[in-house]
């Protein structure tokens, strides 16, 4: 595994008017890496997560993605995004499982019309994620999971380097939650590097090898075993996250 | 008694009847392309926005042929009042806290409001007015068709270029803007064409009626299908039907055919819910 730096925050603020959000946060995402950020409700998580994606502009300090501003035309389309609302999208809306995995390839072709290889691409992440069966369903008709999985799909199918995901757990039932950590967690064997937020700790810990635990501050960060030994996690558990 | 074969000729052969459903034959196309994108964003109300503030440039070409001798269409007039209001609709969208309903409500009462208080400081409500506010067929006339054509082709090339993006930002606007999508630039570019679908379907619908086109096709389709662009190819099939059933009922009955043309497409509408349940 090479050990490169893909997402570095370096002393980063953030605030809304005078209220901060997130204060002097400093950490870096090697390649390959399984990052939980975990903290509790307000704590700035998914804050961080839009700083990374250049969604935010932070107030202070510097963020570097794929060695470049994180709103660099050039690093955006190497990053897969999968929003915290993912699991309540417009079931109204009509479009397919296909059309929205298909979305994926839309930052890489630009304006030019899609090509064999952008079907190939898009077939090959329904099929990582193991929803081809479901490509010409209507995307509001599928489970929370199979929802989760399909906006996975998007990602896998933009060639995204680097998965992003904030709170994917939400509103889908214990099987679907273990089949997607199975999912990401052979994603993350294959060489992906994820960021993940997710209320469910117990779970978390469970999958993830780095640790990234915020409120307001960082208040930890480094490896996984470090993070359950500095910090009593039953005691964690107990107390509500 | 009158055939209705009899009648189908007697439609076709005539020349203000043809222009009539060449110029609904196009708006057919583009109302629903472009309200499949507007719909699925909650912004169907921006058609009757736009409507109304192209009533105000419409008003203002009107007064300016009558009192400075100006011999061009209000269309073109209105063209641009209404590419400037809906630029000015996503400036205040985009720059003010209000509600995203709040500014299609100021800009479709005060494009009214504006059309109306041109006209009574510059001439008297003429029937001319009237055609504009409920549309008529009597008043598309060669030029109109012309400009109908070519406003469908720029409206259609457009989409046929940009609708990988139109479609991303319509699902998922966080995540478009996370992939690089230039997302305020193609909000620019969907509000110019529904403007420009606007001005070219007022003639024959009217400004009151003509978001309907934008609606309705839409509403219809997206019960009978999971796919989006087939929804796309409903809506547009819906939109031709609702365009040539009202025309030739308009003419059958003697009704006024922009209100026919949106009768006609809320019955296929209800049609639709009830095949699509």
């Amino acid at each position: 595994m090479v050990n490169d730096v893909i997402l570095s925050l370096d002393d980063v603020s953030f605030g809304y008017g005078d209220e901060p959000v997130v204060e002097e946060i400093t950490f870096s995402v090697e390649r390959g890496t399984f990052l939980g950020l975990v903290g509790p409700n307000g704590s700035g998580k998914s804050t961080v997560l839009k700083l990374a994606l250049g969604l935010l502009t932070p107030e202070d300090g510097e963020i570097s993605l794929f060695g470049e501003h994180p709103s660099s035309d050039d690093v955006r389309s190497r990053v897969g995004y999968v929003p915290q609302r993912g699991s309540e999208i417009d079931r109204r809306m009509p479009i397919t499982v296909e059309e929205v995995v298909t979305l994926g390839r839309v930052p890489t072709a630009g304006l030019r019309p899609l090509r064999r290889n952008d079907r190939e691409r898009v077939n090959q992440a329904l099929r990582r994620v193991g929803i081809e069966s479901l490509n010409d369903r209507r995307m509001g008709s599928l489970s929370g999971g199979q929802r989760q999985r399909a906006l996975v799909a998007r990602a896998l199918a933009a060639d995204a380097e680097l998965l992003v995901l904030d709170e994917p757990t939400v509103g889908i039932d214990a099987n679907a939650r273990s089949s997607l950590y199975d999912l990401l967690d052979s994603l993350h064997h294959d060489g992906m590097t994820i960021v993940l937020i997710d209320h469910d700790l117990g779970t978390l810990v469970e999958h993830v090898d780095m640790i990234a635990q915020l409120n307001r501050h960082l208040e930890f960060f480094g490896p996984r075993d470090a993070f359950l030994e500095e910090l009593s996690v039953v005691g964690q558990l107990a107390g509500g996250w | 008694m009158v055939m209705p074969l009899d009648m189908f000729s007697e439609i076709v052969t005539t020349p203000f009847m043809q222009r009539a459903i060449l110029v609904g034959m196009c708006i057919g196309v583009v109302g629903p392309l472009i309200g499949s994108f507007l719909v699925h964003r909650e912004m169907a109300l921006i058609g009757e926005a736009l409507a109304h503030t192209a009533f105000a440039g419409v008003a203002i070409g009107i007064v300016a042929g009558t009192q400075m001798d100006w011999g061009g269409s209000p269309l073109f007039v209105a063209l641009a009042v209404v590419i400037l209001a809906a630029l000015g609709l996503q400036y205040l969208s985009t720059h003010t806290d209000a509600y995203g309903d709040v500014p299609l409500a100021i800009l479709l009462t005060g494009g009214f409001a504006l059309g109306i208080a041109v006209i009574t400081w510059g001439v008297a409500f003429t029937a001319q007015i009237g055609q504009y506010l409920y549309g008529s067929i009597l008043a598309v006339s060669w030029t109109s068709v012309y400009l109908m054509f070519a406003l469908s082709v720029v409206v259609i090339s457009i989409v046929l270029v940009t609708h990988k993006q139109l479609l991303m930002i319509t699902f998922d606007r966080e995540v478009a803007r996370a992939s690089g999508i230039r997302v305020a630039a193609y909000d620019t570019i969907l509000i110019v064409m529904t403007a420009i679908v606007v001005v070219g379907a007022m003639q024959m619908l009217g400004a009151i009626l003509v978001a309907a086109m934008l609606v309705v096709p839409v509403a219809a389709a997206m019960s009978l299908t999971a796919s989006f662009y087939r929804s796309i190819w409903l809506s547009i099939g819906v939109g031709e039907l609702m365009v040539l059933l009202g025309i030739f009922l308009s003419y059958v009955f003697d009704i006024a055919t922009g209100a026919m043309i949106v009768l006609v497409g809320i019955g296929l509408y209800l049609v639709a819910l009830a095949i699509g349940r």
